[in-house]
């Protein structure tokens, strides 16, 4: 499902929300998955690869350095209802955190 | 006695091809060489690198590649890579500055992806625009390009769209300014031959598992003296430029594949191109459904349009289940749930963008393929569109 689908369902001021979402600042993954390097869509895909192989309700850590993530994570939660808890940034690094539906 | 279901439909020859059989019986006896076979592939060195360099001449002729190097690969993916990538590093590793890549919008992601890479490394990675019909922008490429550029890549014809784009203006621009030209020439390949002549690039792309060939092999055809650096080293093979033993079936494959394509009887291309329109012309009558592409400077066989109000992916699904494959064309739409970078350069709004459908017609297409595949895209769009209500119908 795409950004504007989400929207599309009334859903564009919760995606507003949580594009800009940050996580607190101890919270910490269950899974981590480092896919700095990488480009869309590849750290989506390896999130939900990792996500299948957790429980419901532990949460994926995600490291990232292509900033379209911030944009496509909150849209993909909103999509898949996987719940999107924010991110933080470090330099020009990205954490992203999801907790399993 | 139940109706015999119909013949299923393939319709996502862009994607991938099936292999043809002919070629098949070229690659099944290399992959299953006995060892201890006297005349196999393991006891006579000299047999493989015949059979390697009797398909480069293949695949260099059906290129027209006189004056070029043709350097086998893993794919299409590989091959943009290695332009890319080696002609940057080229110019790094002989001291230079790094310069500026221009890559227009549209490019398939395996031309992207690296193109922001080399802007990590220092390049000033820049995009060139497309208009509402995916044609690269001249006016605005040539303001892009500079005395500093290195390389400018543009694919011939665009894998979503078809559209294809003016090589000879664009080369001449790149050319003025001294810098190389890349061309992924995969998509154009399915359709039409790469005329390395026509296309006036100095790397050029290609992919054999799209035209009847083989997955997992595909070159890089490197004009005569344009330096690059390898991307995978340690061995002789390929000149240097792409170490490793040679997939040897795969590379026999694609020879074949190349062979087939330059014999084929006349009238394949016009033949999957008159299919195509009327295809178009099928889909388009259809109320509330529009092309994704431009109209005419197109390779027809690709067919790309959105339906007015109804989701792409449901359309699929509908015409998966009564045996038709299409495609929406964009790999970041079904992986990321995200629309097709293409049609988003190209201007098309995002829900429509959601809504498209790919219809990609192959050599064994028929007219009957075409009006069934018409006939059920119409009844699905309908069906959706009842769920739906207040739009079009």
């Amino acid at each position: 499902m795409s950004r504007a689908r989400v929207a599309g369902r009334g859903g564009s001021e919760e995606l507003r929300r949580l594009e800009a979402l940050q996580a607190p600042a101890d919270l910490r993954g269950d899974r981590l998955i480092d896919a700095v390097g990488t480009y869309c869509p590849v750290p989506i895909t390896r999130t939900a690869e990792a996500l299948r192989r957790m429980a419901a309700g532990q949460v994926a850590e995600l490291l990232a350095d292509d900033r379209v993530v911030l944009l496509d994570m909150p849209a993909w939660c909103l999509s898949t209802g996987h719940e999107y808890l924010g991110f933080r940034q470090e330099g020009g690094e990205w954490r992203l955190f999801v907790r399993k539906k | 006695m139940p109706a015999a279901s119909p013949r299923p439909v393939y319709m996502m020859h862009s994607t991938t091809s099936p292999l043809d059989p002919r070629v098949r019986a070229v690659m099944a006896p290399l992959l299953d060489e006995d060892p201890a076979s006297p005349g196999g592939l393991l006891a006579d060195s000299g047999l493989a690198s015949r059979l390697v360099e009797e398909a480069r001449e293949r695949v260099g002729s059906w290129l027209n590649a006189a004056g070029w190097s043709v350097v086998f690969t893993s794919g299409g993916t590989e091959s943009c890579n290695l332009a890319l990538k080696g002609a940057a590093l080229a110019r790094l590793a002989r001291g230079g500055r790094p310069g500026r890549v221009v890559a227009c919008a549209t490019e398939h992601l395996c031309v992207l992806h690296p193109a922001r890479t080399l802007g990590k490394l220092g390049f000033e990675v820049l995009e060139a625009p497309v208009d509402s019909h995916g044609l690269i922008d001249l006016e605005r490429l040539e303001g892009l390009l500079c005395s500093d550029v290195v390389l400018v890549t543009v694919a011939a014809a665009n894998g979503e769209t078809g559209t294809m784009q003016p090589m000879e203006a664009i080369a001449a621009m790149a050319h003025r300014r001294g810098a190389l030209l890349h061309s992924d020439a995969c998509i154009l390949a399915a359709y039409r031959r790469p005329d390395l002549g026509e296309l006036k690039a100095d790397l050029v792309s290609v992919s054999a598992h799209k035209m009847g060939g083989p997955r997992g092999i595909g070159a890089l055809a490197v004009r005569d003296g344009v330096r690059l650096l390898p991307l995978l080293e340690g061995g002789v093979e390929e000149g240097g430029l792409r170490a490793g033993a040679p997939y040897v079936a795969g590379i026999a494959g694609f020879g074949e594949a190349a062979l087939l394509k330059g014999s084929a009887a006349s009238g394949q291309e016009e033949r999957m191109e008159t299919l195509g329109k009327e295809m178009e012309s099928l889909l388009l009558g259809i109320d509330g459904v529009r092309l994704n592409g431009h109209p005419a400077r197109r390779l027809r066989g690709m067919v790309n349009v959105s339906a007015e109000g109804v989701d792409g992916e449901a359309v699929l699904l509908k015409l998966a289940r009564r045996g038709i494959a299409a495609s929406s064309g964009s790999s970041c739409y079904h992986q990321a749930g995200k629309p097709s970078h293409v049609l988003t350069a190209m201007g098309v709004p995002a829900e429509r963008a959601a809504g498209s459908v790919l219809f990609s017609l192959g050599p064994a297409s028929t007219r009957q393929d075409v009006d069934r595949a018409g006939d059920v895209f119409a009844q699905a769009v309908r069906a959706l569109r009842a769920l739906a209500p207040g739009r079009p119908g």
